[in-house]
């Protein structure tokens, strides 16, 4: 699935985490996939004699799954989507240079109204991170697409 | 160690250094720095908040600071990792806002520890709150 992902997350480049869309179940659960190259325009300070993929910018590689899920779901996520959330995020390998992290993203919602995307990581099989995000119901609202319903 | 030197010991460069200077350093209690993330703004996707990987991110070089300070400062081929971080995030910073990051040791090993952190606009109002574990790993360096 190759939807524009310049005109679906709304970020200036370099900080688009996300290079590839490979699955979607609107309102369910997405897959994407992010290469990991040497030439990141971060690893130039992450770090200068060795490059290792920054484990925050796994966080918003994930992030960006979500809003890519919420859009083709339907939704739009508010601007502070994210910005006020409960998180837990679990590093488990290095990422690096030559690695292909593909991310899947679960969208729930919970007893209490809440929003809650649960998100692993993998590189060729193997977890490399998992993270939790709660959010609050309002953080994401119709947007009038008809891509599915929630 | 003078707070100015304390910088020094970060392995982090731009455009991926999140900590502009150590305010504070009191030994065995905590570590204080400062970040101006609006010179960055157009490189962390433009829009009208600070992106929470940011905030985190610099919380968490902080980490590496204090536990540098604490343990033993990173020797040549060695990295800082990043374990497990558990974070409430209170409210949106815009970019103006200098950032202000608190960390303090909760446990020390070796070579980890596990932190716990604070992140302040620079009026002292709260964004967030953070466990943070924090490990050293080395390099795998071709031809070894």
């Amino acid at each position: 699935m190759r939807p524009d992902l310049l005109r679906e997350l709304p970020y200036k480049k370099p900080w688009i985490f996300v290079d590839r869309i490979i699955s979607c179940i609107p309102s369910q659960q997405i897959s994407t996939l992010k290469n990991i190259t040497s030439s990141d325009f971060f690893l130039r300070g992450h770090f200068p004699s060795y490059s290792v993929f920054p484990g925050m910018l796994l966080l918003e590689g994930i992030k960006q799954s979500c809003e890519l899920l919420v859009k083709l779901s339907g939704y739009e996520p508010e601007p502070e989507f994210l910005q006020a959330a409960q998180l837990q995020i679990r590093l488990l390998k290095p990422s690096l240079p030559g690695d292909t992290v593909v991310y899947s993203v679960k969208w729930t919602a919970e007893e209490d109204g809440r929003m809650l995307f649960s998100a692993e990581g993998k590189i060729e099989g193997v977890p490399s991170v998992r993270c939790t995000f709660r959010l609050a119901a309002d953080a994401v609202r119709h947007s009038g697409r008809k891509e599915g319903t929630r | 160690m003078d707070v100015r030197q304390i910088l020094q010991l970060l392995p982090h460069k731009p455009p991926f250094r999140l900590v502009d200077e150590v305010s504070l350093y009191i030994p065995g209690n905590k570590l204080e720095a400062r970040f101006n993330p609006a010179d960055y703004r157009d490189a962390f996707g433009g829009l009208d908040y600070v992106p929470i990987a940011i905030l985190l991110e610099g919380l968490a070089q902080t980490g590496v600071l204090l536990t540098q300070l604490e343990t033993a400062p990173l020797e040549e081929h060695e990295f800082p990792m990043l374990g497990t971080v558990r974070a409430d995030i209170h409210r949106p910073v815009m970019w103006p806002e200098t950032l202000v990051f608190m960390v303090k040791p909760y446990r020390l090993l070796t070579k980890s520890a596990v932190l716990h952190g604070t992140i302040q606009g620079s009026g002292g109002s709260p964004i967030a709150e953070a466990q943070l574990s924090v490990a050293v790993a080395k390099a795998e360096l071709e031809g070894e």
